[in-house]
Order: C-alpha cells, then sequence, then structure tokens
C-alpha cells in the first residue's frame, strides 16, 4: 500500500495507513527517565544545602560531564551503534546516570574524578555494551566501584554538614564509626544512634525537638521511646555522600516515582523485607547483642539503602523484566547488602549487592519467566 | 489506559472513551445511493459474482456465491442496477472484487415487520443450510463463517455455547447497544445456535463495565426460565478474545496449537448471534450490521445501523462529518484496526467501528531504544516475551522465535500500545507471523 492520500465524499482528505494498535498510551521512554532525574532533586539540591556549593559543582560537573562524553562517543563511533541508539543520545538517560553518580560522591572529591567516573559509566559501562538497551551492570554503580578501587582515600573523605553544630569532632559517616565500634568489640545497647551520641557526634535542636515531641505524644503509649538522633539521620542531617543523606526527601521523590507508574512496588518491596528482616535478626551481633535485637530504623536511615532501593535498583535497564524475577531480586539485594555491611572491605554494602544482583539478572531473566497461555508446565520446559 | 497491577496475568485497563457512545441508542443510516459491496468479507474464497454490470437486483438477492467451505455468500444490501463490479480493498492489503450498485427502485423488507418463524422443530443440518444461505459470519472480525463452525465434527459433542458480549475493545459500544436494546432476540439467537450445535451450557459474557446489560439478560432468563448462565466478565482488555475468554469462564486453556472446540466450548460473538437469529427467524440475510462512529474528530459518535457496503465517507457525513482531519481514521477497534486512506472503503460483515481519531488519542511518537522496563512482558495476556521475540525477528532469527511463542500471539496490541520508546512490538509480530506461516489467530 502506497502512503497516499485521497479525497473524502465529505471533502476531508483521509490520513496515512497505520497497522494496529492505533493507540498509544500516552507514555515516553524520555519521560520516564526524566521524571527519574527530576525526582532525585530535592535530595540532590539538600546535598547542596548541608554541603556547600562545592557538592552542587560536583553535581553539575556529573550531569554534564555525562552528557558531554555521550554526545562525543556516538559522535566518533555512530556507524557501531544501532541508528536508534545513537539517534537518542546524547539523552535524559546520560544526564539521570550523571546525577546519580554525583550524588554517590562525597562533597569534596575531586572534580577530576568525577569526570573519571562519568567516562567509565558511560563510556565503558554504557556504550561498550550498545547503549541503553544493552546496559548490563548499572553505570553509576560500575563507575563507583572503579572509582573506590583507583581513589579509595578520596572516596571515603567525608564532610560534617553544614547543619549541624560546628563542635562536630568528627565527620565520619555514621555506618563508619558503628564499624570501628564492631571491629574494636565495643558493646552498643539501647539503639545504635544513641552510639553517636556518645563518640561525640552532635544533634541539631530540631531533632532533639520532634525527638521529644514523638517521645510525649506517641512512643509514650507503647511503653517505646526514639532514641536521639534517628530525626537527623531521618532528614539527612549527617555526613554521607551529596544525595544519600536525606532519606525524607528521598522517599518524597519515590513517592512521584510510584504515582507516575514509572517503578512499580516489586523490587523496593522485596529489597526492604529481606534487609529489614535479615538486619532485624542478625544486625545485633556486631555489638554485642543477640539475634533477633538489630537496630532496622538504624540500618536504613544510614549509608544509601533507600537511595538505591528506590532509584538504582529499579532502574530498568538492568533489573529484571517480570515482577516474579524483581522479587527475586529485590531479595537478593537486600540480603547481599546485610551481608555486605558486615563483612566487606567497606561500610557500605548496597553498591556490591546491586551489581551481584546485576551480574545474576540474566539468569533470573531465564529462569522467570511469564507462564505461557496453552503450554502445559512440562510443555514448556 | 493503565496497566494492571503487577503478578496479574496481563491486559490492560483501558481508559475506554466509550462514554462517548454508550447512551446512544442505535439508529438506522439512510441509504446510501451506492453500495460497494466486496465480495470477500469472510475467512476462506472470496465468493464468486453472480449478478453481471446492468442487472437488476433486489434487497437481499443473492450477488456472489460462497467459494468453497470457508466462503460465504455475499447479498445486495439494497435494491438497484448493478452498475460496476471492480476492484477494491476491504482493509490494506486485502483486495476483493467489489460489486458497486446504484439505489433504485422498490424494498421488499424494510418497515414491513414479519411474525418471526418457528425452528425448533427444525433440524440441524437445515439450520445449517440456512445460516449458509444468508451468509452469516463472525461478525465481530473473524468472518467465519457461522455454519461452517457451528457444524460439528462427528464424535464431538459440544458442551459449552459462550455468547461472547465482552466487548472490551475501547471505543466500540455497538455490542453494548445491541445487547440492551435487543436482548429477547439475542437470547433466541443463543438458543438457536446451542441447538445447532448441541450444547449442554450455554454462557452469556457481557464485560463488567456493562451492568444494565448484565441485568437485562439475568431478568429475561429468569422470566422465560432458560438453563443460560450470565456472567459478568473481566472489562481489561482483551478480555473479549476467545482464548482469554474461555480461561475464565471454563477455568481451562485452550491448548497451544489447538481450537475452543477442542475443549468442546464454541464461542460466538453477540453480533454473530444476532445475525444467526434474524437469518433463522426471518430468513434474512447479512446486509446490514450496528458500527460504533466514534473518535474525537467525529461530530455526533453514534451506533449506527448501516448497510454493507455503505462508504466509510457517507457513514460519517451521516454522523456530522468530521470536526478536522483525523490523525488516523480506523475501521474496527482501535487496538485491532485498521487504517484506511480511502473514504469510499466499504463497510463490511466485519466492521465493528469506524474511528476517526485525533492526534492526543494516537499519542504518536518517535521510537526510541528500549529500555528494558518490561511493560510489554506484563501486559501480554499469553505469557509471551514481546520485546525478547522482537530482537530474535529483527536479527532474523524466525526460529527462535518461533520456539518462544510466536505463534501463540493473539495479535491484541497490548505490547505496542504500553511501550514507552514506541518500538512496533505487535506490528513486528504480526509481520513475523505472516512472513513465517503463523496464520491468523
Amino acid at each position: 500500500m502506497s502512503d497516499s492520500t485521497s479525497r473524502s465524499e465529505s471533502g476531508t482528505r483521509a490520513p496515512f495507513l497505520h497497522e494496529p494498535p492505533q493507540v498509544h498510551e500516552r507514555i515516553s521512554s524520555g519521560e520516564i527517565l526524566a521524571t527519574s532525574l527530576f525526582c532525585l532533586l530535592p535530595a540532590a539540591a539538600w546535598g547542596t544545602r548541608i554541603f556547600g556549593l562545592r557538592a552542587a559543582l560536583v553535581l553539575v560537573t556529573a550531569v554534564l560531564s555525562s552528557l558531554v562524553v555521550e554526545a562525543i562517543i556516538v559522535r566518533l563511533f555512530r556507524a557501531r551503534f544501532h541508528p536508534v541508539e545513537a539517534e537518542a543520545a546524547p539523552g535524559w538517560h546520560a544526564a539521570f546516570v550523571g546525577l546519580v553518580i554525583g550524588m554517590m560522591m562525597p562533597p569534596a572529591v575531586p572534580l577530576g574524578i568525577v569526570i573519571g567516573a562519568t567516562v567509565f559509566a558511560i563510556g565503558v559501562a554504557k556504550w561498550t555494551f550498545g547503549g541503553i538497551s544493552g546496559i548490563w551492570l548499572h553505570p553509576a554503580l560500575t563507575a563507583w566501584v572503579f572509582l573506590a578501587y583507583s581513589w579509595p582515600d578520596a572516596m571515603t573523605r567525608w564532610t560534617a554538614p553544614a547543619t549541624l553544630p560546628p563542635d562536630g569532632v568528627t565527620s565520619a559517616t555514621a555506618l563508619g564509626l558503628l564499624r570501628v565500634a564492631a571491629e574494636r568489640g565495643e558493646v552498643v545497647i539501647g539503639g545504635l544512634a544513641g552510639y553517636l551520641g556518645r563518640v561525640g557526634v552532635p544533634r541539631t535542636a530540631l531533632d532533639a525537638a520532634v525527638t521529644g515531641w514523638f517521645n510525649e505524644v506517641v512512643s509514650g503509649r507503647f511503653a517505646t521511646a526514639l532514641p536521639a538522633g534517628y530525626v537527623d539521620l531521618f532528614l539527612g542531617n549527617h555526613p554521607g555522600a551529596i544525595g544519600e543523606t536525606s532519606v525524607a526527601l528521598l522517599l518524597l521523590g519515590s513517592v512521584v516515582l510510584f504515582g507516575r507508574r514509572i517503578i512499580t512496588w516489586e523490587i523496593p518491596t522485596a529489597f526492604f523485607l529481606s534487609f529489614a528482616s535479615l538486619t532485624w535478626v542478625f544486625g545485633g551481633q556486631p555489638y554485642g547483642a543477640g539475634l533477633f535485637s538489630g537496630d532496622v530504623l538504624f540500618h536504613l536511615l544510614t549509608g544509601s539503602v533507600v537511595f538505591a532501593m528506590f532509584f538504582i535498583a529499579t532502574d530498568p535497564s538492568c533489573a529484571p523484566r517480570t515482577a516474579s524475577g524483581q522479587i527475586v531480586f529485590g531479595l537478593g539485594a537486600g540480603a547481599l547488602t546485610v551481608l555486605f555491611r558486615r563483612y566487606s572491605g567497606g561500610a557500605e554494602g548496597v553498591t556490591g549487592a546491586l551489581l551481584v544482583m546485576n551480574i545474576l539478572t540474566p539468569a533470573i531473566n531465564q529462569l522467570f519467566r511469564p507462564r505461557r497461555y496453552g503450554w502445559s508446565l512440562r510443555a514448556s520446559r | 489506559m493503565i496497566p494492571l497491577p503487577t503478578l496479574s496475568r496481563g491486559g490492560l485497563l483501558p481508559d475506554d472513551r466509550k462514554t462517548l457512545t454508550r447512551g446512544s441508542a442505535i439508529w438506522n443510516a439512510a441509504l446510501p445511493t451506492q453500495c460497494v459491496v466486496p465480495l470477500h468479507q469472510h475467512a476462506g474464497a472470496a465468493a464468486e459474482a453472480v449478478v453481471a454490470v446492468g442487472d437488476r437486483v433486489r434487497e437481499g438477492m443473492l450477488i456472489g456465491r460462497a467459494v468453497g467451505r470457508n466462503s460465504a455468500h455475499v447479498h445486495a444490501p439494497i435494491p438497484g442496477v448493478v452498475t460496476a463490479i471492480r476492484s477494491g480493498e476491504v482493509y490494506p492489503g486485502r483486495p476483493s472484487a467489489c460489486v458497486v450498485i446504484d439505489l433504485e427502485g422498490e424494498f421488499d423488507r424494510l418497515g414491513k415487520p414479519l411474525a418471526p418463524a418457528e425452528w425448533q422443530q427444525r433440524s440441524a443440518r437445515d439450520l445449517l443450510r440456512n445460516l449458509r444461505e444468508c451468509g452469516v459470519v463472525g461478525m465481530a472480525g473473524g468472518g467465519i463463517p457461522a455454519d461452517n463452525k457451528y457444524t460439528i465434527p462427528r464424535g464431538v459433542e459440544i458442551e459449552h455455547l459462550i455468547v461472547n458480549g465482552a466487548e472490551s475493545e475501547p471505543y466500540l459500544t455497538a455490542t453494548h447497544r445491541l445487547m440492551l436494546e435487543k436482548p429477547a432476540e439475542i437470547l433466541e439467537g443463543a438458543r438457536i445456535a446451542a441447538h445447532i450445535v448441541g450444547a449442554r451450557r450455554v454462557t452469556i459474557a457481557v464485560g463488567r463495565d456493562k451492568r444494565d446489560a448484565v441485568a437485562a439478560f439475568r431478568r429475561l432468563v429468569r422470566e422465560r426460565g432458560l438453563p443460560f448462565s450470565v456472567r459478568a466478565v473481566s472489562l481489561a482488555y482483551p478480555a473479549g478474545d476467545e482464548k482469554l475468554l474461555i480461561r475464565e469462564l471454563v477455568g481451562r486453556e485452550v491448548p497451544a496449537g489447538r481450537l475452543p472446540i477442542d475443549l468442546r466450548v464454541i464461542v460466538s460473538s453477540v453480533a454473530t448471534i444476532h445475525a444467526v437469529y434474524e437469518a433463522i427467524a426471518f430468513g434474512k440475510p447479512v446486509v446490514e450490521r450496528v458500527v460504533t462512529v466514534a473518535g474525537s474528530m467525529v461530530r455526533t459518535p453514534s451506533n449506527v445501523k448501516v448497510r454493507i457496503g455503505t462508504p466509510v465517507g457517507a457513514l460519517l457525513a451521516e454522523c456530522g462529518g468530521l470536526i478536522d482531519t483525523p490523525a488516523r481514521l480506523v475501521l474496527g477497534g482501535p487496538m485491532m484496526g485498521y487504517t484506511v486512506a480511502d473514504m469510499a472503503t466499504p463497510i463490511t460483515k466485519t466492521t465493528t467501528g469506524v474511528l476517526a481519531l485525533g492526534t492526543d488519542e494516537v499519542n504518536d511518537g518517535e521510537r526510541t531504544p528500549c529500555i528494558g522496563c518490561g511493560r510489554c512482558i506484563r501486559v501480554c495476556p499469553v505469557g509471551l516475551e514481546p520485546v525478547t521475540l522482537v530482537k530474535m525477528l529483527e536479527r532474523d532469527r524466525p526460529g527462535d522465535a518461533a520456539a518462544a511463542g510466536l505463534a501463540d500471539c493473539r495479535e491484541c496490541g497490548c505490547c505496542s500500545y504500553v511501550c514507552p520508546s514506541h518500538i512496533p512490538l505487535t506490528e513486528t509480530l504480526v509481520q513475523g507471523r505472516r512472513r513465517n506461516g503463523g496464520g491468523a489467530p
């Protein structure tokens, strides 16, 4: 059939020919990626507020450098890529990866390292596999590992947040401090955040006020008490990577992602359940407490678990595609995070956990397929 | 449309725009001054013309004779003179000889009510011959001649007749209106069909969004003491797909590569059953059908009873004409229908709708790289991985695609509908099936 048009009886020109379906959902991949990026912005903005303009410089460098690297690669090697891939670049995906990389950086990281990270993420993790549809390992995680092994010092030099009182004795992260405690064999009872206070980590007045109010109004009725320090951790008043500190703002972004149906419940829920339950069972052991006494709240609020749960683990290009596969992915990621937090070389575990699950994703996709209509289980094998 | 909650069996919850026409009672279109009647409106071979240019035809007269078992007779929808027999297109890629009739002369049927004939004493064989003579075919799109479908092989006992009133395609409400306005006729048609195939059970399956139709059927079934069950079925598209409807109602799946009859089930659409009734009770051939005319570019969206062979342009003109040039002019539903470029394209026995869609309804987009979101997999109602199959086909590995279930595709359009990267998934699968001999579903 030709694409010709013809005059109708009613005098209106008839349209071109199309195969079904004739209608489409009002959504595009660019919109999905752009929305993911915008949902990160509140937490990123908080990072620049507490760590200063230096953090903003890191974020801007990461995003711009990602876009530039992608533009250069596509220009140089255009003929090697699928035209649809090359046409779409540089685009929202590179910007999103760049922002995630920036948010995973310590605020004081040298800008050259940030640029190196984006070159590795976009150049190696993304385009050596042919672009978005070929991605296997999450580019930002891959870049982070690359940096953590190449410049371990720069990647663990933390900055005290501007919102904490200036008498802060340390700018180590909460997880880092606890790890030291575990290595020394110190016994910590009654909430891990309390330990931070005892070693001199300051609190904001807001934390004291909210904790006090909460204990008076809510937790008193249940004969429990919220120890000091958790509100600061939740709001983001603690040292850490630029984008990971404010759990509150990350959750805000995730609500939008759920609302727009950009992410589904499977991965975050499975991740949360396995992470929380295993932390509760085993999390108390390093600090001299028994089984079933882990401080789940503390582990959720520190490090980048929440950031990873909603914004990295859910990245569609390197997570399983079926609902059942995604549940397995989430369960595995949560369990490995607990394992790595306790036994790996660094304090943080979620990066390694997600990379391992990325590696397993092709296998998960093979094992957890949708059940085909009209095929008995035996026949489909 | 909104994807259903995950871990489901696929499908979509439509923003179905049925409210455009749901309240529009069926009205009769004016007779077209000219009908272009394709001789190929059904599965199987084209009918053979039995009239010549210059012949005078009466309404309902045979003009095309079926050639072979899966073919069907074609009748003159209007009285008049055959002015041409020329080639035309029923839909893109399907050319057919068309008999052009210019309206002229007197009507035998219009406005002359008849009493329904008795059929209870007639044999199945006799009734089947009657259906064949009236050119009754599957009117929801399949176009399989009813007499062929209802001819049950020796030794097979049909357990279950399902009357399909799910109508899950967006926009379309013609079946809904027919069920509301002619419930008694449809139940009678179901009795006839059940009698022919010897079905022990009859289920009237009505989409859950059509509560009034469910209620109307339930009331009539109770009043008349019919042994039918009336079931409200899922409103997720494509609930009306034959195989999916069987899963929902019978609780079993048609094995891959087999037919519903292998489960001793026959599924017929409401429109077909209504045509069966008219053929048996009045000896009326299929010369008209109810069509939904909708889409944001139609001035007066309606459900219209229209003669077969009426040009699309004439039908649209009757519905107030077009507000503006449509982005797409579609015959059938938006999910499985075809666009036509020619306003002279005729309405056929299997045309369920005429849609003039605006750009805000089509939501076209440039193809971008797959981001691996898996939406196509989640919506596939038969558990395929559309993106995987399409990659195989695009890399010219049809054997792998066949092994991964290409033949199971229902061509429902869900995967293409949801793909945020606008990858032509359904389109590629359908082409792959055609090219590799997959055949129609």
